[in-house]
């Protein structure tokens, strides 16, 4: 499974007869031969073939979906939404009407899990598999071996008040762990091809995790408050609440914080871990920082991550998508000035070198270059307040505190 | 608050001022004929607190972090210094949404020195249940409340940020809110959901106790329990033995209201199984 990206959305949403169904994640399954697609306002899960892009199917959930991941050897499609619950789908509804359902659970557990879930008249095969009573915020899902050769799957929950979760699959009812240790919401997980037992984690904190997701046990806290500071010249400050403790004015309004008599602060939203696995390479992305970190992974068994270098971006990350076969990435961008406006690449193809460098490729790159053409031409007719801090930069809006959740 | 109408002579819910609040309360303290216990009357709060909702909660992030010391008293009233080098007592018993904290007040008599803790997420009723157990304690035979313990806690949200796995024997579930409304179903403290968070704080073997007074209820905690895999429902007799169902009928403060008003008690009990074997 690749993560393609969200690049559709600042284009999809754009219409100015206000048809805001912009496609929120997509991702491809069974090497590329089809497009998993969530559309925000109608709730729609839709798989099409990756040739032709007929649509294969299109099943609306009960809440807004805010992650997708794969399991089943890509047969299945586990579904993460915004009231905190997973459910699992079939890929293709008809090829595979029973959704594997195993022989060797014990003593009627398995006509018990049929029936623990919750009605909600969907038309379609589906499962609860569990929930948090909280907003989910990512999703990852894990196959390992054992060494008699047995497969274990497990999937890992990431919510908005700080947890990491990981459960079986598809006995998804027992929880076997978490990881915790967030200071902060987590808004993104990562299980880096080269190290299968580890999770890395981002969220609101100025530290990225780099978890044991078998026990829980937190094996690194890599800083990023430092390398954040020199970049946006102001102090960052992590942390639960949206101000308060540390003083900071600027959520919100990110690296552009309006100022107030109390300093300025930027409190960091990690938008995206990626991996370039060849490399070893994670890459991070921060809500309104115009740049990208990239972290080393040392050799095993240690495979510890330090900052290695900070690529300089012409605008806001939103979204990357890796292309392993070239060590290249694409990077979809928006303006870094507040109003949206002023001249900022769309797109940028950035190539990692033999030698640890990296090189901005975009102008060499003949699919950026007709990518950009098509894009640069998309402008989002809306308020740009709406645009934004409705589309562009939600992750940040996860920090609690934002009026609406208080007490009384 | 098993129904908004049921709940004891409505003590108007004044807006008063946290100040107004604790004017009273000083005055409690200061009369000698309440042995310095609380009145419930002066911690009245809204019936209801959205369990999705932030409020300004203080929980630690890991269970390895969380500083038990301001909660219990180990031994005795008076700190003991000898007794300090002791590995700590861990909570073993959660009742979970504790109201005004009669089923922890009264527990300690058949099970003691079980370190418990009351988990409820209404401000005013934490303090009350706080005030009452530190009253308590400094009363004679006080002792035994030295493992009694309450917090201010979203128990639906942050159960692993205070336990450990499998680390509980026993969780009580006490006439909890029954959200009528089926929009608010997932606001109740039992779904299939959150019965796989009670089965990961529970030990194999504990016990998880619901009681309630509100049919409907009882069946869909009934319904949601038997149908997860990891609990299995204990029989009549087993419940009937079970030295905590006699104080859990009869002690809590809205038990007491229920049997007043000559409500009926729906009792149901589960035992937590061990994790299946594997599949994949
Ligand atoms: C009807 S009262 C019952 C109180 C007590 N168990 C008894 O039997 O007297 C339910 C209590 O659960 C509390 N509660 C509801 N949701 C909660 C949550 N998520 N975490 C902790 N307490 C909760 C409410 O504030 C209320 O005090």
């Amino acid at each position: 499974m690749k993560d393609a990206g969200e690049v559709g959305e600042v284009g999809e949403g754009s219409g100015s007869n206000g048809n805001n169904n912009g496609v929120s994640k997509i991702i491809s399954a069974q090497a590329g031969k089809y497009i998993v697609t969530v559309t925000n306002e109608d709730k729609t899960v839709r798989v099409f073939e990756a040739g032709g892009l007929g649509e294969l199917s299109s099943r609306t959930m009960p809440k807004r979906p805010c992650a997708l991941a794969l399991t089943d050897c890509d047969n299945t499609l586990l579904v993460a939404d915004k009231f905190g619950d997973v459910y699992s789908l079939p890929l293709l509804p008809e090829a595979t009407p029973a959704a594997t359902p195993p022989t060797t659970t014990p003593k009627d557990s398995e006509a018990k899990r049929h029936r623990t879930e919750i009605a909600h008249d969907l038309l379609f095969t589906h499962k609860l598999l569990l929930g948090h009573v909280s907003m989910l915020t990512d999703l990852a899902s894990i196959t390992t071996t054992t060494p008699e050769g047995q497969k274990r799957k497990y999937v890992i929950t990431a919510d908005r008040d700080e947890h990491i979760r990981v459960s079986r699959y598809p006995q998804s009812w027992v929880i076997e762990g978490f990881c915790l240790g967030h200071g902060a919401f987590v808004s993104k997980v990562l299980v880096p091809e080269w190290a299968p037992l580890e999770v890395l984690s981002g969220g609101g904190d100025t530290w990225l995790g780099r978890w044991r997701w078998a026990d829980g046990k937190c094996l690194q806290k890599v800083e990023v408050g430092g390398v954040l500071e020199e970049i946006v010249g102001k102090r960052v400050v992590g942390g639960r609440e949206s101000s308060g403790a540390g003083g900071g004015a600027a959520e919100g309004e990110g690296a552009e914080g309006e100022s107030k008599d109390k300093e300025e602060v930027v409190k960091p939203a990690v938008v995206g871990i990626w991996q370039v696995p060849q490399r070893k390479i994670i890459i991070v992305a921060f809500e309104r920082i115009p740049a990208l970190l990239l972290f080393t992974s040392s050799p095993p068994p240690d495979q510890s991550l330090t900052h290695h270098t900070t690529i300089p971006l012409p605008g806001n990350p939103l979204d990357l998508t890796v292309d392993p076969s070239t060590n290249s990435f694409w990077i979809s961008l928006a303006s870094a000035s507040s109003s949206g406006e002023g001249e900022c690449p769309l797109l940028q193809h950035i190539t990692l070198t033999p030698n640890g460098q990296w090189e901005n490729t975009t102008g060499g790159d003949k699919p950026a270059q007709a990518a950009i053409g098509q894009v640069s031409g998309v402008r989002y007719a809306g308020d740009a307040k709406v645009l934004n801090d409705g589309l562009l930069y939600t992750t940040g809006l996860l920090r609690k505190g934002f009026g609406k959740d208080r007490e009384e | 608050m098993s129904t908004p109408t049921s709940a004891s002579p409505p003590a108007k819910r004044q807006k008063a001022s946290s100040g107004q609040r604790t004017g009273h309360r000083s005055a409690y303290r200061a009369d000698p004929t309440r042995q310095g216990l609380p009145q419930k009357k002066h911690y009245r709060q809204r019936a209801h607190a959205n369990p999705f909702s932030d409020h300004q909660l203080v929980y630690p992030p890991c269970p390895q972090e969380m500083d038990w010391s301001k909660h219990f008293t180990s031994t005795s009233i008076e700190e003991e210094e000898e007794e300090e080098e002791e590995e700590e007592k861990r909570v073993e018993l959660a009742d979970i949404g504790c109201g005004f904290g009669g089923l922890i007040i009264s527990l300690p008599k058949v099970l003691p020195g079980v370190r418990m803790l009351g988990m409820e997420i209404r401000t005013q009723v934490t303090e009350y249940v706080d005030e009452r157990i530190r009253a308590l304690r400094k009363l004679e035979g006080g002792e035994m409340y030295g493992d009694v313990g309450v917090i201010r806690a979203n128990a639906m949200k942050f159960l692993p940020n205070f336990f450990e796995k499998a680390q509980l024997r026993r969780v009580f579930l006490c006439f909890p809110d029954p959200h009528f409304k089926a929009r608010k179903h997932k606001a109740r403290i039992v779904s299939p959901t959150l019965a796989s968070e009670y089965a990961y704080v529970l030990a194999p073997a504990g016990i998880v106790y619901t009681i309630t007074d509100v049919e409907d209820l009882h069946h869909w905690m009934a319904k949601h329990f038997d149908e997860h895999p990891l609990f299995e429902r204990l029989t009549g007799e087993e419940v009937d033995a079970d030295v905590c169902v006699a104080v859990m009928r009869t002690d809590t403060e809205e038990g007491k209201k229920v049997e007043r008003n000559g409500g009926k008690k729906f009792v149901a009990c589960w035992r937590r199984a061990a994790d299946p074997e594997w599949v994949e």
